[in-house]
């Protein structure tokens, strides 16, 4: 039986139809969200994380229906071309966005850090980001990244 | 998730049990990890417990309550939880899974079920914790965590409300989770707990996981009740150890390794006791 | 000695990444980011048992089911005999596949293939698909698979199209001997000789962006296929040949991908939705779960390697033996490269003139082997650098020194270089830019080297026992007299060039560093550069990512570029202003003459030649064919802990010292200098393949295959060594494999050194490690 979810995605308050087995992944991809990847959909890779009402989470282990109400922030939403989030920027600008695929979920695992911790040590770090696979990087230049964002927001860069 | 066909949002407690018991092939829903995630399941309608105010934390009375739909991030980061037995519950919680996970994964969801590979039974059982669950009568009864697990966790629409974890710093502490990577599925749980008074050893919990459902081990933990601290005997604990544990399969590490691995971690456990106690 | 080192203006700066913004924010760049209408989504039912024949395949309850549109099978698919490896033409793979086979050779082959309306529909019709089998006697054990009683590839036709060894009736799908100098007298000039059989496991690349592949008919009723590949060129003719069709009718794109560390390299997903939408003519997607991935994609060749080596009191080395069986699984992809590269990519790294390599590749019952980066060096190098240290060890000397001492220089050459080729004959070479012995110095101050005794003994408990290692590793850049690339350029009106390449960008940052070098020969910034690349319609040849020869050979083809739209620059500058050539210089983009000052600024040239002067295209097409494969060299250090009670091995302190010529873009090199050495060290430490006896991997997924995260890291310190490599694009060589080589034999040397015991069979997981420990006290 189809169902209607109301969330709100990236600031626009949304009403998606969807089944009540749908993954929140597939109906994030299917509405337009492709920066949501979809690396085993066994929740282990952390491809497809997302915020939700304040968490990082995995939208593949997750019905679309456990967001009814929600506030979800996904990559597409947290900056431009012109204006890049911090992150963003700081991601650019160490050269650790490699492939890419891991990009969004690890940015969004950093945000959720920093958005609660704007001064983390590189131990809360690496701790935020272990549930993003990247299999390119070797991880270190993005601690750094994430580091470099938290000064940038604090105002120190 | 392949067959569900509703998914409902119960506004509080009686509603919830309600539509559990309308329907044969009912679930409740907390985190989703596990359920979301599973393919084989008749489930057809499921039951979002998360709304209903059952995610509190509260500190009272020498015991922490935690509700069920905590989500073990939000236990990560409570004060209240880091009171918890020197930090061990904290400890259990930061080696739970990773990061997302932990967001979403729920104390309720952790334990309603005998995963053996989760990471908060066994500290249930060596704070003496009590499951708080409610019927589908809604009857509210308090269960020992050792009989929660013993009687294979939750029955048919039996919903955790709370846990009450007692705070009990006045004992040692200790829990390992041995894994291949840090976020990887456990080889191996271990949860202990001793009471020493005047240099012995008064009273003491140890619980495993992983290599056999979560379970505690209570020929050990009367063969170390009265030992000296600085006299502890542990090669005889380690040959009660042995034969207190079936180690079941695992098709990622053998049987042998996994009892000498629990020999040198429980060894290790009784060595920290001995030096936090000096 | 002090070799020359190259300072550029754009070569040699980190600039952005021409895509990690748009990256960053979720662009939707990848194979799977474009919605099709109509589209129809593949399943693939594969086979549960290792070795088997299909009797029977009964498809007609599948195809009743609603929204089931189409099922290919054996019996009405293309048989074409192909290699999905994805090399170069005549390929030196076998031609030993099908799409679909009458005999299942894996657990996981290719049995039927669904397209529905949706993946839900597709996965139930799999379920009504009735095969019946008869199984047969599977083989797995690669060192008993020659002659063996069981034959895996028994069907007759399978065959190479290049004249080598093929014996497929004793599951033996490569031959390779080679051999210099007289290794007999060698080794009874040695002192000491030292031998040991090492076996590597297998393993996979794991891009996190799974194979994937979307077909569809244009608007002219040719087939375009949109996939995540890192071969575009060779999966369009390989796609022409499987389908029949004539490679005009096909167009392959490449995207953005997720990563493919190899296994990109293979055509596999391709054909399958190629063949139903040339049938249907509706859009056909193909992703593989992550158990596909696993299961069916391809692996790195898990070998058993022998090696002996002798040596001369003094630190001589006299003779090197090195013998090789490789395991290709159930089918002969890169068999018989990646074996050969087993000893090419290792051999020549020390001084000796009595080397003899013997290779053999196994057909066995088990996932199919195929490019990984490291490409048989990991391999080989495993059972090399555990050799050097035992050979060190054996007369007294630090293995620092020992390799010092023997490592090859700078003019010199080996003779494996022609005895050794891809699976042939090799091309003579000397290398000219080796920069190993600043590696091991400079990589011996950041793990402190010389003073390992007394860290050990300080750190070192009842328990924990602290080791220190190190390695060198060497590899290729490009495959000589065989790989070609290709490029255009034009310029636009405002003085910025397009540049159109072949060159297959997997995440390596391959149209960044090829903007910057393309940039550095005109004199303009990378951001002047437009680079449009991987499509087999707009732009030129390329052979693929592989063979770490991106950087080195498209480079090279850019310089070449850029080395005729200069001249084009400076020739109509000429013109229009009337002065001599010869007295033209470029500077600041611009086309300067001194003695009238006379001047124009690369836009004005850009905006008067397409509209008002001399109207003309300035824009060239220039190729470069590989003519050497300069090493790259690295030192790899390790300190780490062993604990003796548990097994488990913790790396604290990893070094990279890293000789990849003029390093183009420093900060990208990194990232292909760490994320090598990550995936090696999780390789060497806790990623395997667990197949039950009946050959079925029974941890096909991300929760019990493990890969280190974060968490798992140790501090990690890269050096980067420049050194001017003469045939390379300003100095440069390849750095995208050799560091994936180093981990397995550090920690196995690291191991030894802590605890006297040495490991030659990865990964080194705890209980491994246990039982080496406890069979060792025994
Ligand atoms: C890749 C991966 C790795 C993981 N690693 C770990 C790990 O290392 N350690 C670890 O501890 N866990 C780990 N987990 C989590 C674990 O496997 C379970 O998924 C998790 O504990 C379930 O919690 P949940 O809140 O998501 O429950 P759900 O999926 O919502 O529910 C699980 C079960 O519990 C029942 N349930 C939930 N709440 C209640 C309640 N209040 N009363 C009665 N019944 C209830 C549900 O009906 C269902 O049967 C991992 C999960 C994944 C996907
Ligand atoms: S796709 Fe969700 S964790 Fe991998
Ligand atoms: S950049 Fe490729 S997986 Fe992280």
């Amino acid at each position: 039986m189809s169902q209607i979810l109301h969330v709100t995605i990236n600031g626009e308050q949304k009403e998606i139809s969807i089944e009540p087995d749908e993954l929140l992944l597939d109906v994030l991809r299917r509405v337009g969200y492709k920066g949501v990847k979809r690396g085993c959909k066994e929740g282990a890779c952390g491809t497809c994380t997302i915020i939700l009402n304040g968490y990082a989470v995995k939208s593949c282990i997750m019905l679309a229906a456990q967001a009814e109400n929600g506030e979800i922030t996904t990559i597409e939403g947290i900056g431009t071309r012109d204006n890049p989030h911090p992150i963003q920027q700081a991601f650019v600008d160490e050269g650790v966005v490699q492939c890419g695929f891991c990009i969004p979920g690890m940015i969004l695992s950093a945000k959720n850090l920093l958005d609660k911790n704007p001064n983390p040590t590189e131990e809360e770090i690496s701790f935020a980001l272990d549930g993003n696979l990247c299999r390119c990087t070797g991880y270190s230049g993005q601690i750094k990244a994430v580091k470099a964002a938290a000064e940038a927001i604090r105002g120190e860069k | 998730m392949k067959n569900v066909t509703e998914y409902l949002y119960p506004s509080d407690l009686s509603q919830a049990l309600i539509l559990y018991a309308e329907h044969e092939e009912s679930a409740y829903i907390a985190g989703g990890t596990h359920l979301a995630a599973e393919s084989r399941n008749n489930t057809k309608r499921l039951i979002d417990i998360t709304r209903l105010g059952l995610n509190e934390i509260i500190d009272g009375n020498g015991e922490v309550q935690v509700g069920a739909t905590a989500t073990i991030t939000e236990m990560y980061s409570s004060p209240e939880i880091s009171k918890v037995g020197n930090g061990v519950l904290k400890k259990a919680c930061q080696l739970i899974a990773d990061t997302p996970l932990r967001n979403a994964i729920t104390l309720g969801g952790n334990i309603s079920r005998l995963y053996t590979w989760v990471g908060l039974p066994v500290v249930l059982l060596t704070l003496d914790a009590e499951v708080e669950i409610m019927n589908l009568h809604g009857e509210r009864k308090r269960v020992p965590a050792a009989d929660h697990f013993a009687n294979g966790g939750v029955k048919d629409g039996d919903l955790i409300l709370k846990v009450r974890f007692p705070v009990r710093n006045a004992w040692f502490h200790s829990y390992e989770k041995f894994s291949l990577t840090t976020a990887d599925y456990t080889w191996l749980t271990i949860a202990f707990a001793a009471e020493v008074k005047d240099g012995k050893i008064t009273d003491a919990r140890l619980a495993v996981s992983r290599i056999t459902k979560a379970t505690r081990l209570k020929a050990v933990e009367n063969a170390l009740i009265g030992q000296e601290i600085a006299n502890i005997d542990v090669e005889s604990l380690l040959t009660v150890l042995e034969s207190s544990v079936d180690i079941v399969k695992d098709f990622r590490v053998s049987k042998e390794y996994r009892r000498q691995l629990l020999g040198v971690l429980f060894k290790r456990m009784i060595q920290k006791l001995q030096e936090e106690t000096k | 000695m002090t070799e020359k080192i190259y300072k550029g203006r754009v070569v040699t700066k980190s600039v952005p990444k021409k895509d990690a913004l748009s990256l960053a924010m979720g662009k939707p760049m990848y194979t799977d980011d474009m919605d099709f209408k109509d589209l129809l989504h593949v399943k693939m039912l594969r086979s549960p048992h290792a070795h088997a024949i299909i009797e029977d395949i009964d498809t007609s309850e599948a195809e009743k089911l609603l929204g089931v549109v189409d099922i290919l099978t054996y019996k009405n698919s293309s048989q074409v005999l192909h290699t999905s490896a994805g090399q170069g033409f005549p390929e030196p793979s076998p031609y030993d596949t099908r799409l679909f086979n009458k005999k299942v050779k894996f657990v996981g082959e290719r049995v039927a293939a669904v397209a529905a309306e949706s993946v839900k529909i597709a996965e139930k019709a799999l379920n009504l698909i009735k095969v019946k089998y008869t199984i047969l006697e599977p083989i797995f054990d690669h060192d008993k698979a020659i002659g063996n009683e069981v034959i895996i590839h028994d069907e007759d036709e399978s065959k190479y199209i290049i004249p080598v060894f093929y014996d497929p009736k004793k599951n033996h799908a490569s031959h390779i001997d080679a051999e210099t100098g007289d290794i007999e007298q060698g080794f009874a000039e040695a002192d000491h000789i030292v031998e040991k059989t090492v076996r590597n496991h297998y393993g996979q690349h794991c891009p996190l962006e799974p194979h994937i592949s979307v077909a569809y008919i244009d608007d002219y009723d040719r087939l375009v296929v949109r996939t995540a590949t890192q071969v575009p060129f060779h999966c369009r003719r390989i796609l022409a040949q499987i389908l029949e069709i004539p490679l005009s009718q096909i167009r392959v794109i490449k995207p953005r991908i997720g990563g493919g560390f190899g296994t990109k390299q293979e055509i596999i997903t391709e054909p399958i939705v190629a063949s139903f939408t040339w049938k249907l003519k509706r859009p056909v997607k193909f992703e593989f779960t992550r158990k596909e991935e696993f299961i069916s994609a391809r692996t790195r060749h898990p070998m058993t390697t022998q090696f002996k080596a002798g040596v001369k009191k003094d630190g001589t080395i006299t003779a090197m033996d090195m013998k090789v069986i490789s395991n290709t699984g159930a089918y002969g992809s890169h068999a018989l490269t990646v074996l050969s590269n087993t000893g090419s990519k290792t051999l020549p790294l020390y001084h000796c003139d009595n080397i003899r390599f013997i290779g053999d590749t196994v057909y066995t019952n088990l996932p199919v082997a195929g490019a990984y980066r490291g490409y048989g060096g990991t391999q080989a190098s495993l059972a090399m650098e555990i050799v050097m240290d035992d050979l060190a060890k054996a007369i007294g000397m630090d293995p620092a020194k020992f390799r010092l001492m023997n490592h090859i220089k700078a003019g010199e050459t080996s003779p494996i270089f022609k005895a050794l080729g891809e699976g042939t004959e090799g091309v003579e070479q000397t290398v000219d830019s080796v920069g190993l012995t600043e590696c091991i110095n400079q990589g011996a101050d950041a793990i402190n080297w010389w003073n390992r005794e007394e860290i050990k003994k300080k750190n070192s408990t009842d328990t924990v026992k602290r080791g220190f290692g190190l390695v060198c590793v060497m590899q290729g850049s490009s495959i000589p007299d065989i790989d070609m690339a290709a490029g255009y350029c034009k310029m636009n009106e405002d003085g910025t060039f397009n540049l159109l390449v072949g060159a297959t960008d997997i995440g390596t940052g391959s149209d960044t560093i090829l903007a910057q070098i393309f940039a550095e020969g005109l004199g303009i910034d990378a951001s002047d550069v437009l680079v449009t690349s991987s499509d087999t319609d707009t732009t030129p040849f390329d052979t693929g990512a592989y063979a770490s020869s991106t950087t080195y050979l498209t480079g090279q083809a850019c310089i070449n570029l850029a080395m005729k739209v200069k001249k084009q620059l400076i020739d109509y500058t000429a013109t229009v202003l009337s002065v001599p050539k010869d007295e033209l210089e470029i500077k600041n983009k611009t086309v300067i003459h001194k003695k009238s000052g006379k001047q124009m600024t690369f836009a004005e040239i850009g905006t008067k030649s397409y509209y008002s002067e001399n109207q003309t295209q300035i824009g060239a097409v220039a190729s470069e064919l590989s003519k050497k494969s300069p090493p790259p060299f690295i030192a790899h250090y390790a300190e780490i802990d062993v604990d003796i009670e548990t097994g488990r091995v913790t790396v604290l302190k990893y070094v990279a010292a890293v000789d990849c010529g003029t390093p183009i873009n420093p900060k990208l090199v990194i990232g292909q200098v760490e994320g090598a050495l990550v995936n090696g060290l999780c390789y060497a430490l806790s990623e395997q393949y667990i197949f039950n006896d009946k050959g079925k991997m029974m941890n096909p997924s991300f929760g019990n295959y493990k890969i280190m995260t974060t968490i798992d890291l140790p501090t990690i310190e890269t050096i980067i060594v420049p050194t001017y490599e003469p045939s390379g694009p300003w100095g440069a060589k390849s750095v995208a494999e050799v560091n994936i080589s180093g981990p397995m034999p550090v920690l196995s040397n690291a191991i030894f050194d802590a605890i006297g015991i040495r490991l030659t069979e990865p990964p080194y997981t705890p209980d491994r490690v246990l039982k080496a420990i406890q069979e060792q006290k025994k």
